[in-house]
């Protein structure tokens, strides 16, 4: 738990990235449902997030999953699953920011490092 | 087309330890159930057939492949309830299963294949294909299939999304109107059952507005095909300003249908709403949570509740129950994923009594405690989930689990 409190507080340090603990309602809004609360997801239908590579792997893959959905074409696409991901292109840069470094944190243990730039200049 | 059978895993098949062990499950007063096989696999449906005197075989579908076959067959030589031998064979893999006319008909995500079925546990020969050209769809891609005894056979072609969104399952997207997913799609569609190599785009559209009847038979004492239909997902997630969590963990309605040549379920255009018992217009379309839907589509015959996730019925004909059983349907429910942050729900076996067509009173629970635990919050966390349902010579009825390939055999011991 306390490393959980220093990395927020390392991320205050820089008002720029966007706060985990945000995400994280943001992450049962939105992500959930699919993804379960605890990140597991559905056995054949939604992929986990826990030991997941694309959510331990470069940012720059979560960003473009989560901006356009994904689809058979991707790298990493895992096909045993049958759900479709939607895009979230909706939500705004801080709040993707936000998610992201959420699952990042609580799923793959990675400190919150993405800023609203990073979604900003991932948009197509 | 033709697939080669590929070499055969055969065995002699010991008597099972957890045979008179607690089976895990619940069932009613005067009612067994025994674990009849276990660790086949991820277990889909199920079809069952005498052999010999006594005797009884079971095929079991596999949704992925296991030691490099689809299907698994299963032999009680002299119907004691346990298996003598277990066999594995299919270059294939899929969720619909059924024996007719002579054959054991398979269903994979794109084609429906059969292959003769001889006295041997594994058929000798090919599979043939039967029916394909359906399109690749990652959700709701099972194919499953009914047989009328007339030559017809019958496959659920289910819906490629929620809700037909011009934005697959995002907040407030609207709903394509007319909806194209419906032209090939989001129904049941008519074949000969004995005719090779049938491409659906020639096929006859049975019956439409169904978005998954992964639950799919034949009765044959009413003479007609129903479904259980897996309604729509994410409610309050889409639509925030409408619903609720706790109208979206009820809402809607799992619902079972009589389906005839043209009818049409409503689906995207309409759900089923379990409390207020009416058909209701889809957010999608203009809907409010309170719009009556606006068109004409069949009433459910029963409203189950939201999410549970019907995936296999069978009509009960066989004498061996008690006479309130007697052309009753048992209707297997997988269990939910998204009724968070209420509790799961489903991961049971349910009863419906009919008479003539219709329902002849309440459903109930038959078989129950499949999740393992009283509150459930994730399918992962789950014992069992009930899948596939065949009915046995001697009247019992066989229920698979999808998560480990367990068998349970349930049988009528009072008097």
């Amino acid at each position: 738990m306390w490393v959980s409190k220093a990395l927020i507080a390392v991320a205050a340090l820089f008002p720029h990235i966007s706060l985990a603990e945000d995400g994280k309602s943001l992450y049962e809004d939105h992500c959930a449902t699919c993804h379960q609360a605890d990140g597991y997801g559905v056995p054949f239908i939604n992929p986990p997030l826990v030991d997941s590579a694309v959510v331990a792997g470069d940012p720059s893959t979560l960003s473009h999953w989560v901006l356009n959905g994904n689809s058979p074409d991707d790298a990493g696409y895992e096909s045993e699953f049958s759900g479709l991901m939607p895009g979230f292109d909706q939500l705004s840069d801080a709040e993707l920011a936000a998610i992201l470094n959420y699952i990042r944190q609580e799923f793959a243990d990675i400190p919150p490092s993405l800023t609203e730039e990073d979604l900003h200049s991932a948009r197509p | 087309m033709r697939h080669a059978l590929l070499p055969l895993c055969l065995a002699l098949y010991m008597p099972l330890a957890a045979h008179a062990q607690d089976t895990g499950i619940t069932v009613p007063d005067e009612f067994k159930a025994e674990v009849f096989a276990d660790d086949l696999g991820f277990a889909r449906h199920i079809a069952a057939r005498p052999y010999g005197e006594d005797g009884q075989d079971l095929y079991i579908a596999l949704r992925r492949q296991k030691d490099g076959h689809g299907i698994v067959a299963l032999r009680d030589r002299d119907g004691d309830g346990v298996v003598d031998e277990k066999a594995s064979f299919g270059d294939l893999q899929g969720t619909g299963i059924e024996i007719a006319h002579g054959h054991l008909y398979f269903g994979t995500n794109l084609e429906v294949l059969r292959i003769p079925l001889g006295d041997d546990l594994v058929p000798q020969g090919a599979f043939e294909v039967i029916a394909t050209g359906f399109p690749e769809q990652r959700q709701h891609a099972a194919k499953t299939l009914a047989f009328d005894g007339s030559g017809g056979m019958y496959v659920n072609v289910g819906a490629p999304s929620n809700a037909c969104q011009e934005r697959a399952r995002t907040k407030g997207s609207r709903g394509l109107s007319p909806c194209p997913q419906l032209d090939q799609q989001a129904g049941i569609w008519k074949f000969d059952a004995e005719k090779p190599g049938q491409d659906q785009k020639q096929a006859a559209r049975y019956a439409t507005g169904i978005r998954n009847a992964v639950a799919l038979a034949w009765d044959k004492h009413s003479d007609a095909l129903y479904f259980a239909q897996h309604g729509r997902d994410q409610l309050s997630q889409l639509f925030p300003d409408l619903y609720n969590d706790r109208d979206n963990a009820e809402n809607p309605a799992e619902e079972v249908h009589r389906a005839s040549n043209g009818s049409d379920h409503g689906w995207p255009y309409s759900y089923y709403d379990v409390e207020q018992g009416a058909r209701l217009q889809a957010p999608e379309y203009g809907g409010d949570g309170k719009m009556d839907a606006q068109g004409e589509f069949m009433p459910p015959l029963v409203a189950f509740p939201g999410h549970w996730g019907p995936n296999d019925m069978i009509f009960y004909g066989h004498d061996a129950f008690p006479q309130k059983y007697r052309n009753g349907v048992f209707i297997a429910f997988h269990g939910s994923w998204n009724r968070a942050p209420l509790p799961q729900g489903g991961y049971n076996v349910a009863f419906v009594p009919m008479k003539s067509g219709k329902p002849a009173g309440d459903w109930e629970i038959f078989a129950d405690g499949f999740k393992g635990a009283d509150i459930l919050k994730s399918p992962r966390d789950a014992a069992a989930r009930p899948m596939g349902l065949a009915v046995g010579r001697d009247g019992a009825l066989f229920i698979a689990d999808s998560l480990k390939g367990k068998i349970w055999k349930v049988t009528y011991v009072g008097k």
